[in-house]
């Protein structure tokens, strides 16, 4: 049974992978080449403070 | 010596991230000057560390880190020895992506469900566009909560295997004494008996990590 559901799992992975977009080359060459300032546009406001020590 | 910078990463929401990072961070606290940083801007670590008690406080100190994560980061290395990045569960802002992009492992922890199994795809494409940039970027998938009566987590393996991404062999179970501990702001290191079986799975991880 075991073995059975793990090839239904697997497959079920196999789909899941077949279904991915294809790969954006000009979204990697934006990540790898400026991920910070990405962050920092792209993040929300936060309610906390840029940094929050704790303890004090 | 710089210190060795571990994210805990997933984009799917109650994999266990955080329950990951604070009982990692809590391990290496044994063994190093450690510091937790809460990229997720729901603030679950800030929030477990902060119910811990004066008597009783929590082994590690938790930043919350909303923006300039990758300079944040280049300045705590010099002063601790293990760096642990508690991500959020999106792709979508770019935070994961960052702190995978300055660190050393990220830990991807998955749930033994069908679910958690197909989320977890995006992840493994998203690192392999991240380690184009950060080459010695190694990443591992963690089983969480495992059910040894199962049959379900009795079959991830065969599942797992099909993810371009190694599974690590140590893996956490499902136990109460996590959620417990995190309801008093402690780690399974503080909860004595209870929480013997899970420091002990929490040290083979460990081990694993620093030898892998």
């Amino acid at each position: 049974m075991t073995k059975e559901l793990g090839s239904k799992l697997a497959n079920s992975v196999r789909q899941a992978k077949a279904k991915q977009p294809q790969k954006n080359t000009q979204d990697t060459q934006q990540v790898s080449e400026t991920p910070a300032p990405k962050v920092e546009s792209e993040l929300p406001l936060s309610p906390l403070p840029a940094r929050r020590v704790w303890p004090d | 010596m710089l210190a060795q910078v571990f994210s805990v990463a997933n984009q799917k929401g109650g994999t266990g991230k955080t329950t990951l990072s604070m009982n990692l961070a809590a391990g290496f606290s044994r063994r190093g000057r450690t510091l937790i940083i809460d990229a997720d801007p729901q603030g679950s670590a800030g929030q477990w560390a902060g119910l811990s008690t004066d008597e009783r406080p929590f082994p590690v100190s938790v930043i919350s880190v909303a923006s300039n994560l990758a300079r944040e980061v280049s300045r705590m290395r010099q002063d601790y020895q293990y760096l642990v990045i508690d991500c959020p569960p999106t792709l979508e802002t770019g935070v994961a992506q960052s702190a995978m992009s300055i660190s050393d492992k990220v830990f991807v922890p998955i749930l033994p469900s069908p679910v958690d199994l197909w989320a977890s795809v995006r992840l493994t494409d998203a690192i392999d566009q991240i380690k184009i940039s950060n080459s010695r970027l190694q990443a591992y998938i963690l089983i969480n909560q495992l059910e040894l009566r199962s049959a379900m987590s009795r079959s991830m393996s065969q599942a797992l295997a099909e993810f371009d991404m190694p599974t690590l062999q140590s893996c956490l179970r499902r136990r109460a004494v996590y959620r417990n501990s995190a309801l008093e702001g402690l780690s399974v290191y503080c909860m004595g008996k209870r929480g013997e079986s899970a420091v002990q799975e929490v040290e083979f991880l460990i081990e694993e990590i620093l030898t892998s």
